[in-house]
């Protein structure tokens, strides 16, 4: 057996040493980005989610359907916090209700409070909600009007995965609007998907008929580009149907 | 962001150092800046890297980041490989310049995913590409690996302008005859009637890449501006 000396050993040596040094300067430079990185994608969603309601002004990301909601919320009264008011999980305490009523809103007997944290609450009344929040000076309450939802679809293009931004009306039967978030789409030709003269074809369109012209549906393919057409609407259209069950499986839960 | 792992497959190294001995390294930093541009140009000369250079040459914009991180990652890990070249053992030496090249543009890719993301999103794609590229191992091997810092940087900064010379010049025929337009970044800047509405789109996909590299190898061989290897 050939004896391992020096001339084996300072190689591997110096190459561990090599990856060990560019492992560090990887993580270092992980650590210092991290955060901005994350930053910047809550930032961009956030800014696509603005193109979509160019009126909202509140959403919330449903992690578990990974769904986000869109809100415009309008302020409607304070109350005093002298009320004495029993905010706990469940009917919503008398004094409540009568404080809203003395504001000329009414609260019927099946509206229910939910705790969201210590100084915020939300009064689900039928197709009303509510948010209270308590700012320490007084409780300020808002309607909250639902007014679309929004979630990630994914398709297979013709040169990989195509991640699209899919946004829907309040009512949930219709697109609102997509945006084409990443794809790898020939340039020139599939990648003209992600261009508004594509995208905009979906705007408004029913749940069901979000398919190509060619197969019944409201979506002209563009030129040169079936794949990648296809792909987006199959992705669309499947995405949307599965969301929106989840969502009024949620709603049901209530 | 997946790293592909590609096959090796890089004749470079050969390719590169047997224009070196033929041309003789040059003495000066001016002189070896000029030849990385011209006499041993990457792409039309060297033949290097054109897997990438097809790839990516079909927008201006795109050929402008490539360009730009290529020259990037070619500069430094050719210098760090020439400050290094006394002590790298033989027998670990393509690893050991693997993981630098590897790590610098992995290094540069999450910078500009903090800092400058709209950057970020159109290479995104492209960058396992940086990685594989010939031209980088390529000219570690040949030339960064064997020669002084001063030399080094100069050949790194004319090989880094000639290539991205050579991938502008290509995307701006592609992309002028694939859709009759220039664009850059956004706006664009002029089109040709007549061919905006009937654009050769073969131009654009990855045959009208090897008919342009391979036409303009010829006009440049044949006019003498690059001579064959």
């Amino acid at each position: 057996m050939k004896k391992i000396g020096k001339d084996e050993i300072i190689p591997v040596l110096f190459l561990t040493i090599v990856v060990c040094v560019s492992v560090i300067l990887l993580s270092l430079t992980d650590i210092m980005t991290r955060d901005i990185i994350e930053e910047q994608k809550r930032l961009e969603v956030e800014r696509t989610l603005k193109e979509h309601f160019p009126d909202l002004t509140d959403f919330e990301y449903d992690e578990k359907i990974e769904v986000y909601s869109i809100f415009i919320v309008s302020f409607l009264f304070s109350l005093d916090i002298e009320y004495n008011l029993n905010m706990s999980e469940g009917q919503v305490d008398e004094n409540l209700k009568a404080a809203f009523e003395e504001k000329d809103s009414t609260l019927s007997d099946e509206s229910q409070l939910h705790i969201i944290d210590e100084k915020s609450w939300e009064i689900i009344d039928g197709s009303t909600t509510y948010r209270i929040e308590d700012t320490d000076t007084e409780l300020s309450i808002s309607e909250v009007d639902t007014i679309g939802y929004a979630f990630m679809a994914e398709g297979k293009g013709y040169g990989g995965t195509i991640e699209i931004l899919v946004s829907l009306k309040g009512d949930k039967n219709s697109i609102n609007s997509i945006s084409i978030i990443n794809h790898m789409e020939t340039p020139g030709l599939g990648a003209k998907t992600a261009e508004s003269d594509f995208t905009d074809r979906f705007k408004g369109v029913a749940i069901t008929d979000v398919k190509l012209s060619k197969d019944g549906g409201k979506i002209d393919a563009l030129t040169g580009a079936t794949i990648s057409s296809t792909a987006v609407v199959k992705a669309v259209r499947e995405a949307a149907s599965q969301k929106v069950k989840l969502i009024e499986e949620r709603e049901d839960n209530r | 962001m997946e790293e592909q792992a590609e096959p090796m497959s890089c004749h470079g190294t050969e390719a590169g150092e047997k224009m070196a001995h033929d041309h003789g390294p040059s003495k000066s930093f001016g002189g070896t800046v000029k030849k990385g541009i011209t006499t041993i140009n990457p792409v039309f000369v060297l033949l290097l890297g054109l897997c990438p250079t097809l790839a990516v040459s079909t927008s201006l914009d795109n050929a402008i980041g490539m360009a730009g991180a290529t020259f990037f990652v070619l500069f430094f890990s050719s210098l760090l490989i020439s400050l290094i070249r006394k002590w790298v053992p033989e027998m670990v030496r393509i690893p050991t310049f693997i993981v630098i090249i590897a790590s610098l543009v992995t290094i540069i890719f999450i910078i500009f995913q903090a800092y400058i993301p709209p950057l970020a999103k159109s290479l995104g794609i492209y960058v396992p590409l940086i990685v594989v590229n010939c031209i980088i191992l390529g000219r570690a091997e040949a030339f960064a690996s064997k020669n002084p810092v001063k030399l080094t940087v100069g050949d790194a900064a004319g090989i880094g302008i000639g290539f991205s010379g050579a991938i502008l010049l290509i995307s701006f025929i592609r992309q002028l005859f694939g859709t009759g337009a220039i664009e850059m970044f956004g706006s664009k800047l002029f089109t040709v009637p007549g061919l905006v509405e009937n654009p050769v789109s073969v131009f654009i996909l990855p045959m009208g890449a090897f008919l342009v590299i391979g036409l303009l190898l010829a006009l440049f061989r044949y006019t003498g501006v690059m001579e064959s290897e």
